[in-house]
């Protein structure tokens, strides 16, 4: 297929592409020198240098090399899961929350809390991702019924019906249990700085699934953006596409928000930034939505350990706050296509 | 009959379409709210039988007309005209947006609302009328700012949509940090409200609500021949003579101040906006299931919701937005589990 028509030159695409890459490692420096309490640049680097057992060795290690880490690998992934999704609905308010992924993941943790008694950070992950699993799971079985499988209106729809469902239900369990509600809040703001050592290697091996698989069906979802009749008549087997583009947003997207929390702007409004920057095709759109996803979220990170010294703000709470305004900016700047 | 055309009542110098099916399916669905009505007022920690409702509502002066006059019936009326706001206006942006997942939301009418309401709740005002005042003067800015942000040689439905996921997020953001910044009682009641609630509601609230529907109903129908031509896209909307711009702005205003008004006096009913459209078009059958029709959901699910919600925790007042959810989804997943059309 000729992307011609757009208008942005392949070098461009790619410098473009060099120029995120860049800023996504100076924000990861970045990440790891600043904190909310202050540390020389030099005791940074010697700790770096010479990991020793000093107080800069053990907040360097132990603290901010696992969250730049988290951040990297959780704004990619909710990066790349909001562009797969778009992509897979054809509608530009569908973030990864409208698979069920959000509602999952929250219904989990609310009955590790609830049902079970677990208030541990590790119950937490393995319930929120199976919720989020089990919740896709059913929207997908909703949504794919019927002869024409799963269109875009179809399965956004079963997606927004099964969420408000399961999303009720946790309400009600909120509602009548206050220890819940208690543990449930802190969870549900989204923070980074759960994410310890001993998670990353856990989480790494779905989130490198989901991004090969979302890589895998970037050209179906070039073909799908024409409809699915005109990918059918382009020779792709549209019902594998969809699959196997749902199943990679559940792997990247549940695994995200079950490791640091529901934190879904990034996923709804990175996609967006990335196609008006690459143009529509999803072989470019994937790849810069999966860098400026760490991008935004380490900023966010950052400029919530610092805005409020001596506590910190959670990213969660704080990536809208920054993001938003630049993002309208962006939208009213740049020309918008419809999906 | 033709589905798509309906029938056509006509006589000397005029002619007037009509849908069977739809006529069918609305009065069914009145009928049902009416019984929901009744079964509102009856049901209750203190029930009542048919008869002493209508010996309440006529003339009683005892316990059971206070019951009735000041609490049940007040409350039942407002679910069910602060529903039928919210379907009316769902069904509006569903349409002119041509997304399924459109609702006055995206246009920060709940964000809005519930970010001065919070902020009022939270700097001490408790008193109703100016938590209503407060709640539609945030909705009205946010959607103001939302409209005003996207307009660049017209308005393109696509920067609409993401200019408002914008304003949503920034308002939702304040909002979270204002919870933080607060004593937990302030937190909780502001939480409270931000799940929709009728309880409370009195004669005031209803009027607020009937005088908002008065005004909002009457120019939905008049403008929705306008809404069907914009639906069919910017180009043949265009070419068929229709003053875009206006007619978009006018449809816009409507939606937002019938969802704006629900939101300031029960709260952000969740959900109603969403579903009640689709409910409405998938069992008339038609992709344009018709504003009356969703507005008649919108009343029959939060009437039903409200009343769900007082009786489905012993001892607890469920808020209204957690039932609407709970009792519409399962609706709309049977529909299209069963129903092969999109």
């Amino acid at each position: 297929v000729h992307w011609g028509d757009f208008g942005v030159p392949k070098r461009g695409l790619i410098s473009g592409l060099v120029v995120l890459g860049v800023s996504v490692a100076a924000v990861a420096v970045l990440s790891v020198g600043v904190g909310s309490r202050f540390i020389p640049p030099a005791e940074v680097i010697g700790a770096l240098a010479a990991p020793g057992t000093g107080f800069a060795d053990n907040v360097v290690w132990e603290l901010r090399i696992p969250r730049t880490a988290a951040g990297l690998l959780v704004g990619a992934a909710l990066g790349l899961s909001g562009a797969v999704m778009q992509g897979l609905t054809r509608n530009p308010i569908a973030d990864p929350g409208i698979l069920g992924v959000h509602a999952g993941a929250a219904f989990g943790v609310v009955a590790a809390v609830h049902g079970f008694g677990l208030t541990h950070f590790r119950a937490y992950v393995v319930f929120a991702f199976a919720g989020a699993a089990l919740v896709s799971g059913a929207v997908w079985l909703i949504g794919s019924r019927g002869r024409d499988g799963a269109g875009p209106a179809k399965l956004a729809l079963a997606g927004a019906a099964v969420s408000a469902f399961v999303g009720s239900a946790t309400s009600l369990v909120l509602f009548a249990d206050s220890t819940a509600f208690d543990a449930f809040r802190f969870w549900s703001v989204g923070s980074l700085a759960a994410a310890k050592g001993g998670l990353l290697p856990a989480v790494a091996p779905f989130l490198l699934a989901g991004a090969l698989l979302a890589f895998g069906v970037t050209r179906g979802l070039n073909a799908l953006a024409m409809g699915g009749d005109v990918a059918r008549s382009l020779g792709q087997r549209v019902g594998l596409v969809r699959a196997g583009a749902a199943l990679a947003v559940v792997l990247l997207s549940g695994t995200a928000v079950a490791a640091v929390g529901p934190i879904g702007f990034i996923g709804l409004t990175v996609p967006h930034v990335a196609r008006a920057l690459a143009g529509p095709d999803y072989r470019w759109v994937l790849p810069y939505s999966a860098l400026l996803g760490p991008l935004v979220l380490l900023a966010a990170d950052i400029a919530g350990r610092v805005v409020a010294i001596p506590s910190e703000v959670q990213a969660g709470a704080i990536t809208a706050a920054i993001g938003a305004p630049v993002f309208i900016w962006f939208v009213r700047r740049k020309a918008v296509h419809a999906l | 009959v033709n589905r798509a055309l309906g029938r056509a009542l006509r006589g000397p110098g005029f002619s007037l379409r009509y849908f069977p099916r739809g006529l069918l399916v609305a009065t069914a669905a009145l009928l049902g709210l009416l019984g929901l009505l009744v079964a509102a007022v009856c049901f209750g920690d203190y029930p009542l039988a048919f008869g002493q409702v209508v010996d309440a509502l006529f003339g009683g002066s005892g316990g059971q007309a206070y019951i009735v006059q000041r609490f049940r019936l007040p409350r039942a009326v407002a679910a069910v005209l602060a529903g039928a706001l919210l379907g009316l206006s769902g069904a509006i942006f569903q349409t002119l947006a041509r997304n399924v997942l459109a609702s006055p939301d995206v246009l920060g009418v709940e964000s809005g609302a519930a970010l001065t309401a919070v902020l009022m709740m939270l700097s001490g005002v408790s008193a109703t009328a100016p938590l209503i005042g407060g709640a539609f003067a945030g909705a009205a800015l946010a959607t103001t700012a939302v409209y005003l942000l996207a307009y660049r040689n017209g308005l393109n439905g696509v920067r609409l949509i993401l200019v408002g996921i914008g304003i949503n997020a920034c308002a939702v953001s304040a909002t979270t940090y204002a919870f933080m910044l607060s004593d937990v009682h302030a937190a909780e009641r502001a939480h409270n409200w931000m799940l929709g609630s009728f309880n409370g509601l009195g004669w005031d609230q209803v009027g607020v609500l009937a005088a908002a529907l008065a005004v909002v109903l009457p120019l939905a129908v008049c403008l929705a021949p306008r809404l069907r031509t914009l639906a069919l896209g910017d180009d043949v909307a265009r070419s068929v003579g229709l003053t875009l711009e206006r007619s978009r702005l006018a449809l816009i205003a409507v939606g937002v101040l019938a969802a704006a008004s629900a939101v300031a006096v029960a709260g952000p009913v969740g959900f109603v906006a969403l579903v009640a459209p689709q409910l409405a078009r998938r069992l008339v059958r038609r992709p344009d299931g018709g504003l009356v029709t969703a507005a008649i959901f919108g009343a029959l699910l939060t009437a039903a919701a409200d009343l769900a919600g007082r009786h489905v925790l012993a001892g607890a007042d469920v808020p209204v937005g957690i039932v609407t959810a709970l009792a519409g989804g399962p609706w709309l997943i049977y529909l299209l589990a069963t129903r092969a059309s999109t």
